[in-house]
């Protein structure tokens, strides 16, 4: 999230799209009612289903799974057809007055942009994005039309690039119902007036696609546009959907990122540290301090052994091979037996990951499988699952027991950024252990084998700096808060934050993000509980949000070019005269040494041109811009580009996996989309085992609309097959099992003037647990995201049909 | 604080279905299996995508003129002096005629325990000072509790705001029903959509029938010893 939780208070209009946030994020609604009741805001739901956001929302429009960005870029359409963006903030705080390279195009035909290439590599198109820069002159200043009229200005290439995302061509594509598509576009943009506050709410039926993060671009494109970034009550808020989901990507759980998201060394580019830093740093911009985080965090690493002389130990860091290793990636390998062992930690792939029973067949070409959950979860169990013959199953399995999160101690990160110390509230069960107890024993046991024995790269791992006992011999948290704080590595002591940071070896730190969370042992800012008693929410003396404690990034944004709040009810931060520097209810996002003039002509600090980017010439991988692709698996072509399908950069992983030709669409002619429900929690492992809220969600169900249950003559409560390509190709089953609910909630949807039913399930449930059933990602796809690979969970093609 | 004449205000606008009042119920009071003193209904009308969806949280509304207290044989089933619909168990007999005459039905008869269960607004609770704990849990906070005249009022206030958003039918129940309900709600819609009752008042029938068993009370606790008795007996049987 850019902005947080309760500043959602001073929001004008929300648009909930992509998610459902009164059943996923209950506590969201408290705010939104409470800007509904003091503001009169306004309250839009976008999704296919009459969700329980729906339900209580003002406006609902209804559209097609997988068609957000059609549904966006009619939004961005019509703000530029009715002139409702924000004309100062427009000009000023984003780079629509750059000129780009003259090269540039867009084929509306086949829905490519220019410089497309084969890659053989990852069986799909890429980009060579040289065309795509921006133009500049002879000491490499980028130019700009300041009139905003050049036809190669980011402002006119985004007029031409939507033009053809008309109300009539958007309705369509999505099934939407026109007038419902003009009443939301009209409310949102609404708040492109200065002063008032849109916000942007989603969750995965935004990023869960095959053009999942075009998908948010689009929405960061309409914050932009509304001038609605930096401000109270605006944003792009990504609700997340775990207590520490937020922590885990800050802490790099993902495989391409280093914590505080930099970049992972490539071997190729990056052979020396040297190489990384000259590379990975930009000439202008807060990332011109990378040097500082990332020396930091190798002196965090390897302790004492990193020094200047050996690259502070950078040749110890394990370097990416150029191929994709993400999760499903990950699989493929291990269904090709590249794959000998795995360590699945507080994770239940059986049930979670795409083509789930795939995936549990693949696990049989393990040989060790270590698994640490509170309960004994479907991964772990793969061997008893539906299909399995464990005769014939060799793959040796240890569970550790792990800890719940009351049952230890540690910091959360939320949404909003806020990284909030938990107590322990009772000692785990039996022999159950903290995540951070195991991990402990664990590496303390491996680096004692590598010194003993030694291996294939030995001082990757024993010269990693592991000290974490305390005193009693168990392991010390404190000592690990120290590591993510930072500390100068002269004398140990604490760095305040990282403004202290240091590209010389004389300080370490875990991840610079979080630097001055933990800055002092008596009072850490992340243990702080000071409720505020007045004021706009922002509540700084609870806990500690990164980067230093702003509650609002990009904050500056929030006032004019004289530094004078658009919003005067809700001022965020303000330029002050008389002290000659930024002030405010919220601490300024820039740095505090800056004049006036500097902070104006860069608000977005992180970036080197200083403003946010309509358009981002080379940060994904797929396009400048957001073009509407269906999903993997569609029923009808791509209607604005005839040419095009699904995203053209989007790997394919397997051949003969999706649904491609018009028989195979006969055979699976229904869109079927999954979500969660608030009685259960991700794959069930801690829900489906407790008793009461298997008494209020006993059992997975389909919801089907009572067209399509007359069709197929189903009743409510029936027993029904769903099937989809995945199954038949390498599964056992022929589909699974779950039972037919018949809603109002969906209907069958217009696509281009023909019917299409949507149906969708829930994905809770395994085989193990107090409540079983059917394993609803054994449907999805092994498809995923051009950038990120995540996979396409929300929009995919199946058959339902009673079961016998 | 002891609120004297206290109520709650459940504003169905603002529900979302989260189950956190019907859980937190189940866990302090021990509920059985598929026994509820408050839950969540959820009613559909209308076509898609005009269709609605409401939420009803229901449970014993504690009415004035309640028909569970006036068809109860024993008085196990009564008022206590806050005006609140109370239970002993120690004298039900387990006739069912409360389950059977609740408007409401938020009267479930747990055969596993032997008695009945419904909702107390958490008395106990309320007599030390504190709220009831569905509303301490509420995470949209469409529970609302205080004074019956402040929850009116604030219900008013509700309803007048619902009307200027749109919602015509907008309404607070529970200020004249069976002589005033203890737990009054807001409606974004005419009651039938939540599926109360069309009859709000006692029927005369009722009324005179309360006349009649009244002197007959000590019959009937005769009577209600036996069919404690014969209930037990059939428990065991049942529990076999």
């Amino acid at each position: 999230m850019t902005n947080h939780w309760t500043d959602y208070q001073h929001s004008d209009v929300f648009m909930n799209i992509g998610g459902n946030t009164a059943e996923n994020h209950p506590i969201s609604m408290k705010w939104i009612e409470k800007a509904r009741e003091t503001k009169g805001a306004k309250l839009i739901a976008v999704d296919p289903r009459i969700s329980r956001t729906a339900a209580v929302a003002d406006v609902y429009v209804s559209i097609r799974p997988g068609t957000n960005i059609a549904y966006l870029g009619g939004l961005i359409n019509y703000i530029f057809e009715n002139e409702r963006y924000h004309q100062e903030y427009v000009a000023n705080y984003t780079n629509a007055s750059y000129l780009i390279n003259e090269n540039f195009s867009f084929d509306e035909t086949t829905g490519l942009f220019n410089g497309a290439e084969d890659d053989p590599v990852r069986n799909a198109t890429k980009y060579n994005t040289e065309s795509w820069q921006y133009q500049r002159d002879a000491d490499g200043n980028a130019l700009k039309d300041p009139a905003m009229e050049d036809p190669n200005c980011v402002l006119q290439l985004m007029k031409n690039h939507y033009r053809m995302y008309t109300i009539d061509n958007v309705s369509k594509i999505t099934g939407a119902d026109p007038a419902a598509l003009t009443e939301s576009y009209d409310l949102f943009s609404s708040t492109g007036e200065p002063g008032k506050a849109g916000n942007l709410l989603y969750a995965m039926g935004i990023t869960q696609f095959t053009h999942g993060a075009q998908n948010v671009r689009s929405c960061a494109i309409v914050q932009l546009l509304l001038g609605n970034m930096g401000i109270a009550g605006g944003g792009v808020n990504a609700q997340r959907g775990q207590s520490n989901v937020q922590g885990s990507t800050d802490m790099a759980i993902l495989y391409h990122i280093l914590p505080g998201y930099m970049g992972t060394p490539q071997q190729a580019a990056h052979p020396t540290l040297e190489d990384y830093l000259v590379k990975e740093t930009p000439a202008a911009g807060w990332w011109t301090n990378k040097p500082k985080y990332l020396v930091s965090l190798l002196k965090a690493f390897y302790g004492d052994e990193a020094t200047a002389a050996n690259e502070f130990g950078y040749q110890w860091m394990p370097k990416l091979d150029g191929l994709d290793h993400s999760h499903i990636a990950q699989y493929k390998d291990m269904g090709e037996g590249k794959v000998e062992g795995m360590f699945c930690w507080a994770d239940n792939p059986a049930v979670s990951g795409p083509s789930a029973a795939n995936k549990r067949n693949y696990q049989k070409n393990l040989k060790w499988l270590v698994s640490v959950d509170v309960f004994e979860n479907e991964t772990a169990s793969f061997w008893h699952g539906p299909g399995m013959n464990p005769a014939e199953i060799d793959t040796e399995v240890f569970i550790l027991p792990g800890a719940i999160g009351y049952e230890k101690e540690g910091s959360k990160a939320n949404s909003g950024r806020w990284i909030q110390w938990g107590w322990q509230a009772q000692k785990p069960p039996g022999d159950s252990k903290s995540d951070l107890w195991i991990v402990n024993e664990l590496f303390k046991r491996i680096q004692s084998i590598y010194s003993a024995e030694g291996g294939v790269v030995p001082d990757a791992i024993t010269k990693m700096f592991w000290d974490y006992d305390g005193p009693d011999g168990e392991v010390d948290i404190v000592k690990v808060c120290k590591d993510i704080n930072g500390y100068r590595t002269t004398d140990g002591s604490l760095v305040t934050n990282f403004v202290g940071l240091q590209a010389d070896g004389s300080t370490a730190c875990g991840n610079w993000l979080y630097s001055g969370y933990y800055n002092n042992y008596e009072k850490p800012a992340t243990k702080s509980r000071v409720k505020e008693k007045e004021g706009l929410g922002f509540n700084l003396g609870w806990s500690f949000a990164w980067p230093l404690n702003r509650r609002i990034v990009y904050n500056r944004a929030s006032a004019d070019l004289e530094g004078k709040p658009w919003n005067p009810d809700a001022p965020v931060v303000w330029w002050d005269e008389a002290q000659q520097k930024w002030v405010g209810n919220d601490i300024p996002d820039i740095p505090g040494s800056w004049t006036l003039e500097q902070s104006t002509e860069n608000p977005f600090i992180m970036l080197p041109e200083g403003v946010g980017r309509l358009y981002s010439h080379s940060a994904l991988k797929d396009g400048p811009l957001p073009a509407h692709y269906e999903p993997a698996e569609s029923l009808v072509p791509n209607l604005l580009y005839p040419q095009a399908t699904y995203n053209p950069v989007s790997q394919r992983f397997y051949a003969d996996h999706t649904v491609e030709t018009a028989e195979e669409r006969e055979r699976y002619p229904y869109i079927i989309t999954t979500y969660r429900i608030v009685e259960h929690f991700q794959t069930g492992i801690v829900t489906r085992n407790l008793p009461w809220l298997n008494e209020l969600m006993p059992e997975l169900f389909i919801e089907i609309s009572e067209e399509l249950a007359d069709e197929i003559g189903v009743n409510n409560g029936d027993k029904v097959i769903i099937e989809s390509k995945r199954l038949f190709k390498d599964g056992d089953q022929s589909g699974i099992e779950a039972k037919a609910c018949i809603t109002k909630r969906f209907k069958p949807m217009v696509i281009d003037g023909e019917a299409r039913h949507v149906v969708g399930m829930p994905w809770h449930w395994g085989f193990k647990g107090m409540s079983t059933g059917s394993v609803t990602n054994d449907l999805t796809a092994s498809v995923g995201d051009a950038n990120t690979t995540i996979p396409e969970y929300k929009a995919f093609l199946c058959n339902v049909r009673r079961a016998v | 604080m002891v609120i004297a004449d206290h109520a709650m205000l459940v504003d169905q606008s603002l529900c979302i279905n989260c189950d956190a009042c019907t859980l937190v119920c189940k866990q302090i009071y021990s509920l059985t299996e598929d026994i509820y003193r408050t839950q969540i209904d959820t009613y559909e009308h209308g076509a898609y995508p005009d269709s609605i969806e409401v939420f009803n949280k229901k449970a014993c509304m504690h009415c004035t003129e309640a028909l569970c207290v006036i068809s109860c044989p024993t008085g196990a089933m009564h008022k206590n002096e806050d005006g609140l619909t109370v239970y002993d168990e120690r004298i039900c007999i387990s006739c069912n005629y409360c389950v059977a005459n609740c408007p409401y039905g938020v009267i479930t008869f747990d055969r596993t325990k032997g008695i009945m269960e419904k909702c107390t607004l958490c008395d106990k609770r309320v007599e030390n000072g504190l709220e009831p704990f569905c509303y301490s849990v509420c995470s949209p906070q469409a529970i609302k509790y205080g004074s019956r005249p402040a929850m009116i009022a604030a219900g008013n206030q509700r309803v007048q705001l619902l009307k200027s958003q749109g919602y015509e039918e907008a309404n607070l129940y529970g200020v004249d029903e069976f002589g005033g309900l203890r737990v009054l709600l807001v409606l974004q819609y005419t009651p039938d959509k939540y599926n109360l009752p069309a009859e709000t008042e006692v029927p005369m029938g009722k009324r005179v029938l309360k006349y009649l068993i009244s002197p007959l009370g000590g019959i009937a606790a005769v009577a209600g010893i036996g069919a404690l008795i014969y209930n037990y007996a059939s428990n065991k049987k049942g529990s076999v």
